[in-house]
Parts: structure tokens; sequence; C-alpha cells
């Protein structure tokens, strides 16, 4: 063995010994009431009032998030504006401004990679930090979380607040900010996590809703601690994979580390129609718009399809939606439009409708292989030259012919819920965990 | 209650203050509005509350959300163009 193999197995010797003894640390903060306390940051007027923001200035529009004040109220995400206002009269109501909201994670993020490269943005308003390697204790994690909170006063906005949660799993950094109080901060160790669970109940645990509950409940199991100390091969025969998971989760078993960047398994879009019309034209429109946002997503991820959906919702009859798998890859605008318009025209010929919804399924790496046997000419090489005309002068720049002269005001841009967190920033540097 | 939001969207006369000696996160020297004349009448800024930007095509608008003793207004800055605008008034 020469000196320099002897050297390099020595150094990799050490370097595996130290990554066996490094101290996991992983940091999830969650800002608190987001695009509430954004619109209080931009209009102090609003600040210490009840507010909501709003999918659509309507009556029938929902809540997408309220401020501190209106939650005091029982107005929550998901309420309809009429309920807020039956609520609280004096409750104000503010119409969602994406751009808004994108740009200020942008610089929250941003500052948030001064500390760390390696990370997690789970969602428009929360991301994980992995600090492994550049913290050696809880102590120092927190230093670093009481500063990220301190800057994001300083330099976003003050009237910003995060709740943090610090461990050694993915899974209990987001369970600590979760039941953090609003602007504070949990450790969870190996030491207190065992006090810090018992007695909570089922459901402040993440991924743990009524029904799953209620199965719970029924193997003897009320509190966390009591999941704790389960037997996880009982768990694993009545719940399967989901009981272990449940299991290794609140004993702090790592199972998946910060979630590398992955393709989506579905692209789509929904909008409540904010007027009841048997118009054929405006409906055919908002699917254009509809395909086109579909379209342009699927082509930015150089990605095809190889299935649609669809859904029409109505007032007064049941709803109407279905899916088909096709063999031949969808990548363009069209063929998405042309798809769901051709299968839904009978149906909303007959009532009309509410609200629709449409998307791809099957999606894979695009390929450019063409059909064998086709007579027209499906060209992904226009569409994408179409999209650059409209990412250089402007969405909607270029469109189909069904899509022009319909307002702005139908499918407006709207933040997307996590699953469409790469749709939420146009430069690709934002900041996912990296592969070594 | 809803928040009155008038969107004139007109171009306006802005007073700006370029100080190098403030930054943001990016380390870029802070802009900040200082007054603005809309109408007839100038409207001195007390407080810069938020600053985003919008992407229009390829262009990046910067949009300032200032405010003085009693409203609060949305300016937007268009660096191709080099003009201002006001985008938002909200009143009670």
């Amino acid at each position: 063995m020469t000196e320099i193999n002897s050297r390099m197995i020595t150094k990799g010797t050490a370097g595996l010994c130290l990554s066996m003894y490094m101290q996991r640390i992983i940091l999830h903060f969650d800002m608190n009431s987001y695009f509430a306390s954004v619109e209080q940051q931009a209009n102090p007027f609003l600040r210490g009032k009840p507010v909501g923001v709003c999918s659509t200035m309507s009556r029938r529009g929902c809540i997408i998030a309220s401020s501190k004040e209106a939650k005091a109220f029982g107005i929550k995400t998901g309420c309809r504006v009429n309920e807020a206002l039956d609520l609280n009269p004096n409750v104000v109501l503010v119409e969602v401004d994406p751009p808004k909201y994108r740009s200020t994670t942008k610089a929250i993020f941003s500052l948030c990679a001064e500390y760390t490269e390696r990370i997690e943005a789970y969602s428009i308003d929360e991301a994980f930090l992995d600090l492994s390697g550049y913290v050696h204790s809880f102590d120092a994690a927190k230093k670093i979380a009481l500063e990220i909170q301190q800057r994001i006063k300083k330099e976003v906005g003050e009237w910003l607040s995060s709740s943090m949660g610090i461990s050694f799993t993915r899974w209990l950094a987001k369970f600590g900010s979760d039941t953090a109080p609003k602007g504070g901060i949990v450790i969870l160790t190996k030491e207190n996590l065992r006090e810090y669970l018992r007695g909570r109940d089922l459901q402040e645990a993440w991924g743990i809703a009524s029904a799953l509950a209620a199965r719970l409940n029924a193997l003897g199991i009320y509190t966390l601690d009591q999941l704790v100390a389960y037997p996880p091969q009982n768990l694993v025969s009545v719940l399967k994979s989901t009981g272990y998971y449940l299991w290794a989760n609140v004993n702090g078993i790592e199972l998946s580390g910060l979630e590398a960047k992955r393709p989506p398994r579905t692209i789509g879009h929904s909008h409540v129609l904010r007027k009841r019309t048997n118009d054929l034209r405006f409906h055919q429109a908002v699917i254009a718009r509809l395909a086109e946002r579909i379209g342009r997503r699927l082509r930015e991820r150089g990605l095809e399809a190889h299935g649609f959906y669809y859904y029409v919702q109505f007032d007064h009859r049941p709803s109407f939606g279905g899916s088909k798998k096709v063999y031949y890859p969808i990548n363009t605008t069209y063929q998405i439009y042309k798809f769901v318009w051709d299968t839904i025209l009978p149906v909303i010929r007959r009532d009309v409708p509410a609200m629709l919804a449409l998307g791809l399924f099957g999606l894979r790496p695009r390929v450019n292989q063409l059909k064998l046997f086709d007579n027209k000419k499906i060209s992904p090489e226009l569409a994408r030259a179409i999209d650059e005309i409209n990412s250089r002068y402007g969405q909607e720049t270029v469109v189909q012919g069904p899509l022009m002269n319909l307002s702005r005001f139908h499918v407006p841009d709207r933040i997307g819920f996590r699953k469409t967190m790469e749709a939420e920033f146009e430069d690709k540097n934002v900041y996912q965990y990296k592969e070594e | 209650m809803t928040i009155a939001h008038e969107q004139p969207k007109e171009r306006i006369r802005v007073f700006v203050d370029f100080n190098p000696n403030t930054t943001n996160t990016n380390g870029q020297p802070k802009v900040r509005p200082v007054a603005f004349v809309w109408g007839q009448r100038r409207y001195e800024v007390k407080r810069v509350n938020l600053i985003y930007q919008r992407r229009q095509g390829d262009v990046r608008e910067v949009l300032f959300a200032v405010s003085d003793e009693a409203n609060s207004f949305v300016l937007s800055y268009n660096p191709i163009r080099l003009e201002w605008r006001l985008e938002e008034i909200m009143v009670e």
C-alpha cells in the first residue's frame, strides 16, 4: 500500500468517524399566519385587526389565510367570506396577492441560505434547514434560530414572526414547530422527547388526522407517549407500513431526511368560476387558460404526461369527472385543452358549472418521440417557442384563440399548496436540498 | 369591512433616497421613496413597510408598500421604462 493510499484511507476513516458521531440537527420554521401577516406588514393600518385574505372578493370566496386576531373569532382557513362576516362583521378582507408572498418568501429563504445550503423548501411559508456539521449542539442551533427570527424582523418585515422546531429528525423538527407557541422555539432532544410527548393528543402530530386517530384509539392509544411505548410489531400488523412510520417518527428514528427535489406525480389546476353562466365561449376560454398554465408547468420541468384528469362541479347536480390514460406523450397546451374541452362539452351544455378542474398524470422526462401513425403534426417546438415569448413579454402574449379577451379576473394567479413549490419561484436557484 | 382599494396605476413623480450605507440581505443598497406627487398633492412617505417584486415577462418591477400618517400606498418602479407608478391606495 502506498503512502498516498494509506493517507487517503486514514482521512476517509476519520471522515467516516466524524459523520458517525456528528450530531444531526434539523431546524424547521413555519411563518405564523403568513399571508395575513405579510398584508399587515405591507399596510400597518391592518395591524392588530382581524384580517382575512380571500381567494376572491365575493361572498362565495374562501378565506385562505387569517390573522391571529381573526382566528380569535373563529375565522380560519377554509371559511367562506359570508361566514367570516357573520363571525365578525369588522373583519378586513383583502384579496390574495401572490407576487407579494412569493417575493417575501424568497427574501426569507435567501437569509436562511446563509446558514446552510441544505434547505428543503416545504411550502410557501415553511422550510427545513439541515444544520448538521454547522453547529454541534442544540444550544448553538437555538442561537441560529433566534438570529434568523430577529433578522427576518429586521431585514424583511418587523410584523413577520415564525415558530421553530429543532431536533435530530425531520419529523420531530416539524412537530416541534407545529406545537411551539407563536414566535417560539421548541427543542426536542432524546432526553426531553418522552416528557414533551406526555399526554399530548394524537392529532397534534404531523400526519395523524381524525380517521387515523380513531384507528389508534381502537388499539388503546390515545396520546403520543402511548404511541411511543406501543409495540411496533403490533402496530404494523394492524396498520402495515403506516403503523411503522408513525412509531418510528415519534420515537425519533429518521426515515427520510430532507427531501431532495422530486418531479411531481400530477400537475393540475382548478378554478371556482366567478360567474354562473351557460356561455360556452366563456367556459372554453377558462379551460384554455387552465390548460395553458398546466402546459407551461409541464414544459418548464422538461416532462411529458400520459394521462388527463378532469372534474366539473355543479351547484344543483352531481359532479362529473374522470381520467384517461394515453399511450402518446402529452406536452402541448392544445392537446390538454382539446381533450378536456371535447370531454366536458356535452355535460356543460346541459347545466351551468360552478367549478372546473383539469390536470395531467403519468409524468416522466420528455423524450421527444413522435407518434408513428399520426396525420396531425403536434409541435412541442412551437409550444416551447410560445413559452419563451410569454416568458419574455408577459403571460398570454401569445395564446390560443379561445383564450383571447378572457378577463384576467378569471383563473387569476394563485399560490399552490406545497406540491407546487417549484412553480412558486421562477429562478431555479431556489433552495432545495442538493444530494451529494 | 373591506379595505377600499383604489388602483390608479398612474405615472407619478417620486423623490427617492439611494443610500449605500443600508443594505438588505442581498447586500444591495436600499432604495427608499421619500415622497411622491399625485394629482396636485405631495405625499410624504413616513415608512417603507415592505419591498417586493413582480414579474411582467422579462421585466421585474419593484414594488414599495409605503405609508404616511393616514394612508397606505403601493408604488411600483419599472427598471426598463425608468418610471414610477402609483399602484394602489388603501383607505378604510
